[in-house]
């Protein structure tokens, strides 16, 4: 498959960066393969030209690598598949009110709020849940931005140490919000 | 529609999804592998991946500073009970909404950051843009976005602040993952592993502005453990009295007046955990020789002080005059 750059003309081919290009190039059956087994079959090589485009715009990394796109193609996948949910909501919303709906927006603002308070109720649970040194690293990490290296001096842990505590939060955070949708029968 | 009766395809997903936060994650072959064994597993991991995001997205939020509501009881914490529920916490100033699992943070995001530190037992002021003054301890980090110089965020260690009033935006800083609004004007913050302690001089300082919104006035003192909450008194002339040399106890937990000591000294100093429920009342003047200091300190607790290959110990037992 050809990859043709983001923007039309020879000032935009100029300013490809040819590493970037090659790294591309170089993973390209890689990335095909990790968006076909996402389920993307037919639309994967529109995927990929659309990932492509992503990366050369995207803001310069100090380091681009192959994990680097693997994350943004994963992160496209994840884009498609929140898409895909809120279309299937929004029909199932339309379908309900019948035809004469307007206000096709499943969650207007005030509603917003209110579930966002509840959602937010739910997760302190769950980070509760965790033990006071599991709980204390997301936070810090997640809230306040501390990387893991200095929450590891911080804490007295090993780097992966931290990193397990965190994943065990991820992971209860998931599983938590897959429950909530199960029950309210968003799934 | 997902296949909930598939639970082992579903913990599969999760594990997989909570590896894949980490920074240096590259098991891609092992992870596709998974993906392409059973065609039920993409639409789990797609279904686990955006559970998570929503679920994190409840911390997270980028248009203005909402806090987030609070469970705790606040009639509980102004008793002094221990509240059963937890705390909630602000957004950080340096994360942003993730739409994407991955956190794609780019070196530039910290460039933009103001850092304040200090080294063990060296001492720091600031001068911020609208006047407010800050006194840092050692071991202290602080740091604030050049654009929003009314939120700081204490990492570690610990300031004293006098704020410039400002009532179109307020002060706050965030410690431990909670706000701290200030109400005018001269309060003293602390924050080391898990707990944040708070003491006022003059003015107020609103405590989880949107939630909880307890108000701490001057006199009072504040000191949070994980997610237990208890209030005191402290004498108006003695917060923040580091910054003269003397630290000020009445029956207070003496880990902490170690920890404490060992902030305004710059040396690293460890408690026995049999102390952990001990308390101390006492003056402690900073201006000897830190081994002195200690030595005073555990003779005065009725503990015994040892020095360490790092630093010092104090442990149970008699203290001893000189070694």
């Amino acid at each position: 498959m050809r990859l043709v750059s983001g923007d039309s003309g020879s000032e935009a081919a100029a300013s490809i960066d040819p590493s970037l290009m090659e790294l591309f190039s170089t993973n390209q059956a890689m990335i095909l393969r990790y968006l076909r087994a996402q389920g993307a079959d037919e639309h994967a090589e529109d995927l990929l030209q659309e990932l492509w485009i992503k990366v050369q715009r995207a803001p310069q990394v100090e380091h681009v690598s192959r994990a680097y796109l693997m994350k943004m193609a994963h992160n496209l996948v994840l884009d498609e598949a929140r898409s895909a949910t809120r279309r299937k909501q929004r029909d199932r919303v339309w379908h309900v009110d019948g035809p004469m709906a307007i206000d096709v927006d499943p969650a207007p603002d005030a509603e917003q709020s209110l579930i966002s308070r509840e959602s937010l109720k739910r997760m302190e649970d769950v980070l509760r849940q965790l033990g006071p040194r599991t709980e204390a690293i997301i936070r810090r990490h997640r809230i306040d931005g501390v990387p893991q290296r200095q929450l590891a001096l911080e804490e007295g842990l090993s780097l992966s140490a931290v990193e397990k505590h965190l994943q065990k939060a991820y992971r209860a955070i998931a599983q938590a919000q897959i429950e909530f949708d199960v029950r309210e029968g968003h799934l | 529609m997902v296949d909930h009766s598939n639970k082992a395809g579903l913990d599969s997903a999760l594990d997989w999804v909570a590896r894949m936060q980490a920074s240096d994650f590259a098991d891609w072959e092992a992870h596709m592998d998974w993906l392409e064994a059973d065609t039920a597993h993409p639409m789990l991991y797609q279904q686990a991946a955006l559970a998570m995001s929503m679920g994190l997205s409840a911390f997270d939020r980028v248009q203005g500073r909402d806090v987030l509501p609070v469970a705790s009881n606040v009639r509980q914490l102004v008793v002094g009970n221990r509240p059963s529920a937890g705390w909630w916490f602000p957004v950080g100033a340096a994360i942003a909404a993730s739409i994407a699992v991955f956190a794609m943070t780019s070196p530039q995001a910290v460039e933009q950051d103001i850092v304040y530190k200090t080294a063990p037992g060296a001492r720091r002021d600031v001068r911020l843009a609208d006047g407010t003054s800050m006194a840092l301890n050692g071991n202290t980090v602080l740091r604030m976005k050049h654009s929003a110089q009314r939120q700081i965020v204490l990492e570690r260690g610990e300031a004293f602040l006098r704020v410039t009033r400002n009532v179109q935006e307020p002060f706050e800083i965030i410690a431990g993952g909670r706000i701290f609004r200030d109400v005018g004007t001269e309060f003293n913050i602390s924050v080391d592993k898990e707990t944040v302690n708070l003491t006022v001089a003059e003015g107020a300082v609103a405590v989880d502005p949107a939630g909880a919104n307890v108000r701490i006035d001057a006199g009072k003192a504040m000191s949070i453990v994980g997610a237990d909450a208890s209030i005191g008194k402290v004498n108006p002339g003695n917060v923040g009295s580091w910054r003269y040399g003397r630290l000020v106890y009445a029956n207070q937990s003496l880990p902490q007046v170690v920890s404490d000591l060992s902030r305004s000294l710059g040396v690293p100093i460890q408690v026995s955990p049999d102390l952990r429920h001990r308390r101390f009342t006492g003056v402690l003047h900073l201006g000897a020789a830190p081994d002195t200091v200690i030595l005073r300190f555990s003779e005065l607790a009725g503990v015994s002080g040892a020095e360490t290959q790092s630093g010092w110990a104090i442990s149970a037992g008699k203290g001893h005059r000189g070694q």
